[in-house]
């Protein structure tokens, strides 16, 4: 038996560390440690409440946004605030949007090199390549000229010696099975997601003033000017009309790119719609609706859970049946370890029991972990685009049962099959291909308002703090692109006097609980086969199915200390 | 959308970037984003540079690049030299240095990459580094890159100059449109 540790495996932020147990090629038991205090609650404490979406966004620079949503929508609960129309269509463009954004960047540039090997693709013949993706869609930029094109300069940059991003995957890995054909056409869109990425997140320019992270956010609705006859407004038809192109541009990259390159990339993987089970109940909090947040019947994406895998029936969410325990996490409660806590009465005290740097490995029997473990009604749950993807099947929505029956009957795969690694990647395309076609409707509607004279977007009724109760608390839910998203907050004398986080990654990355139970990630991990232990790709290929907050590429260290930067480079004669 | 610019003689419409990098909490790794602060408010500045708050973003800047011509990044650079040391890359020599081994996001030899596997069009690039002393926590630069700092922003200034004028002299009233040199500090 051998323990392989991989930390970080996240590189902008360096948050998650994991260890595996391996035993007969295969992982036995595996543990997620978070690496990082965030500490934000204590930092929101004894602000204006106001104010907490600028803080409570900076959790995070890779999904921005959610957390602005979530805490506006807190104080707007524990204040009794509707917000008007038009600021929720504002909400869900930037919501939508970023949900779009974050599913091509996940699959392209964080994910899709575990699955596809550059170095391969230096060994294809673009007539091929070209004849392969003519076959997959109507995406004009797939002649023989264009991937000869490519082939070159990924061939330059190769022989400059400088792999640059692409210089920490596991070149040559026996995991890799894409034909070079189809590794270079994967290469190509990778570059292609770059373009569309780069344009399309200048919505959130136009509705929020600036990405990353929008500064347009109110409680009670939204700050960006709305004037038809405004030049300089953020919203006027010169807007209307650029966020119009953008949008339809995404769908077309979508549509005729995403889609198709998930589809055939997982005809050579089949297994791995076998590998990474884990958990197998699944949570959602749902969102997305032009009406009140507070009436879930009107959501795109559906409230409610699933237990063990059983899709026949969703049972309904209630938000009180939250909690969350440390007794594998580097805080304490004032009522000792075994304690379990409703996030609104949460508590934040760090106290850290782990081994002294330099180590090898964590001591999993006690605390190994910055993050919490909660759990629903004392269940451990999975969330995500799968989740929502299940549950929104579960419910009997048309569209979703539509699409996803059509996709697996393409891969000749069962329904079951979505519970997996490959599953995860999957729920996240077609979840793409829902939301970039429902922000249309959305940006019409705001066109259709302004032209009708209706440019309300902001409900000042409780701006003053005199207008507040003495004391209130509420909640903020959210749908973000890694799953659900829960803020809590208790306004105390018009200042914060607690507030907690429950972040998608809290749900999917926690460790073990006071019962035993496995995170979403240490469960899912349970069976993986390695091929090669000090090259634990297969690991990645799970977590990294998860979208876990990380960036463009990983580093692997090894147990030894030694630090693993990938496998030196050939060219092909 | 954007308000209307005041036609300038030494407007060089947006070809000219200036970014800097660096996280404002890690002490000397902040000089490149300083310098940038700095460069703002120095009326010596031509109309139409584009200055850029690069931070640690790593390919968000893509979009940013849109119409730049002529880049000047301003970074703590590691290149080994005495601490306070200041040192300029061009051309081959940005693509030998140190690729995505930073805590930051992709760096920017990642960006110059990209760019170019992008077949984005031709850019001059130069990259004015700073050796750091420290990038420990803290928000003030170390005093002894303190020290380079001023130079550093003179550098640059002079830099902005030389792309103006080359830029101008493309253009069809070159003559009218030259920023005299001698208006320019000389290259410490």
């Amino acid at each position: 038996m051998a323990r392989v540790v991989i930390d970080p495996v996240t590189r902008i932020e360096g948050h998650l560390r994991i260890e595996v147990e391996i035993e007969n090629n295969r992982v036995s038991d595996a543990w997620s440690s978070g690496t990082m205090f965030r500490g934000l609650e204590k930092i929101l404490r004894g602000r204006d409440p106001r104010e907490a979406w600028i803080w409570a966004q900076r959790i995070c620079g890779v999904c921005t946004t959610v957390h602005a949503i979530a805490s506006v929508r807190a104080v707007e609960d524990a204040l009794g605030v509707e917000i008007p129309e038009n600021a929720t269509l504002v909400r869900n463009i930037i919501a939508g949007a970023q949900n779009v954004q974050d599913h091509v960047v996940h699959f392209y540039h964080l994910h899709a090199l575990d699955w596809v090997d550059v170095t391969l693709a230096l060994k294809a013949d673009p007539a091929k390549t070209s004849a392969i993706a003519q076959s997959l869609s109507d995406w004009p930029k797939s002649s023989t000229t264009y991937f000869k094109g490519v082939l070159d300069r990924v061939k330059t940059l190769v022989s400059s010696g400088q792999l640059s991003l692409f210089s920490s995957g596991d070149w040559g890995h026996s995991a890799y099975k894409l034909p070079p054909e189809v590794n270079l056409m994967a290469v190509a869109h990778y570059l292609e997601a770059l373009e569309l990425q780069r344009d399309f997140i200048r919505i959130h320019a136009v509705l929020g003033g600036k990405n990353p992270h929008p500064q347009t956010f109110l409680v009670g609705g939204m700050a960006s000017g709305f004037d038809g006859n405004e030049p300089d407004a953020a919203i006027n038809p010169v807007t209307i009309d650029l966020m119009n192109q953008l949008v339809k541009q995404a769908q077309t990259f979508v549509k005729q790119v995403y889609l198709p390159d998930v589809i055939a990339i997982a005809g050579f993987y089949k297994e791995w719609f076998g590998y990474g089970q884990g958990i197998g109940n699944y949570m959602a909090y749902g969102d997305y609706t032009n009406g009140s947040i507070h009436d879930p019947s009107g959501f795109l994406f559906p409230r409610g859970y699933i237990l063990g895998r059983d899709v026949s029936k969703v049972y309904p969410l209630d938000p009180k049946q939250i909690t969350e325990s440390v007794a594998h996490s580097y805080y304490d409660y004032a009522e000792g370890k075994s304690a379990v806590k409703h996030p609104s009465q949460g508590e934040t005290t760090p106290n850290y029991t782990g081994p002294k740097a330099p180590f090898e490995f964590l001591n999993t029997d006690a605390e190994y972990s910055w993050v919490k473990s909660p759990r629903y009604d004392g269940k451990a749950m999975e969330v995500g685009p799968l989740a929502r993807t299940l549950i929104a099947y579960a419910s009997g929505n048309q569209q979703v049962k539509k699409l996803v029956d059509g996709t697996l009957a393409t891969l000749g795969a069962p329904v079951t099959a979505l519970f997996s690694t490959l599953g995860r990647v999957a729920a996240r395309a077609l979840e793409a291909g829902i939301m970039v076609d429902q922000l249309q409707p959305w940006v019409d509607k705001l066109n259709d308002n302004m032209a009708h004279g209706n440019v309300k977007i902001h409900n000042g009724e409780k701006w003053d703090p005199e207008s507040w109760p003495k004391s209130c608390q509420g909640f903020g839910l959210h749908e973000a692109p890694r799953g659900a998203l829960g803020h809590w907050i208790e306004i105390e004398n018009k200042k914060i006097a607690n507030y907690q986080a429950v972040v998608p990654s809290t749900w999917n990355a926690g460790p073990r609980d006071g019962q035993g139970q496995r995170g979403a990630y240490e469960a899912a991990l349970q069976g993986t086969p390695i091929a090669d232990p000090q090259r634990p790709l297969e690991v990645l290929r799970t977590v990294h199915s998860f979208d876990p907050c990380m960036s463009c590429a990983v580093h692997v260290v090894r147990a030894d200390g030694t630090e693993y930067l990938g496998s030196p480079i050939e060219l092909p004669a | 959308m954007s308000g209307q610019l005041e036609e300038r003689k030494n407007d060089v419409g947006g070809r000219i970037g200036v970014l800097g990098l660096g996280n404002l909490m890690r002490t000397d790794d902040a000089a490149g984003m300083l310098a940038v602060e700095r460069l703002r408010t120095d009326d010596r500045m031509p109309m139409g540079v584009v200055l850029i708050d690069g931070g640690t973003l790593g390919l968000d800047l893509l979009g940013r690049l849109d119409g730049i011509t002529h880049l000047l990044a301003l970074d703590a650079v590691d290149f080994g030299g005495e601490p306070g040391a200041l040192r300029r890359f061009d051309g081959d020599e940005l693509s030998r240095l140190p690729t995505s081994k930073s805590v930051h996001l992709l760096g920017f030899a990642d960006l110059m990459n990209v760019l170019r596997l992008m077949e984005a069009p031709e850019m001059t690039v130069t990259l004015m580094g700073v050796q750091p002393e420290s990038t420990d926590w803290g928000t003030e630069l170390t005093e002894t890159v303190q020290k380079s700092f001023e130079t550093l922003l003179e550098a640059a200034l002079l830099q902005i100059a030389r792309w103006t004028n080359e830029i101008a002299a493309e253009t069809t009233h070159a003559e009218d449109a030259l920023l005299p040199l001698q208006h320019w500090p000389a290259f410490a």
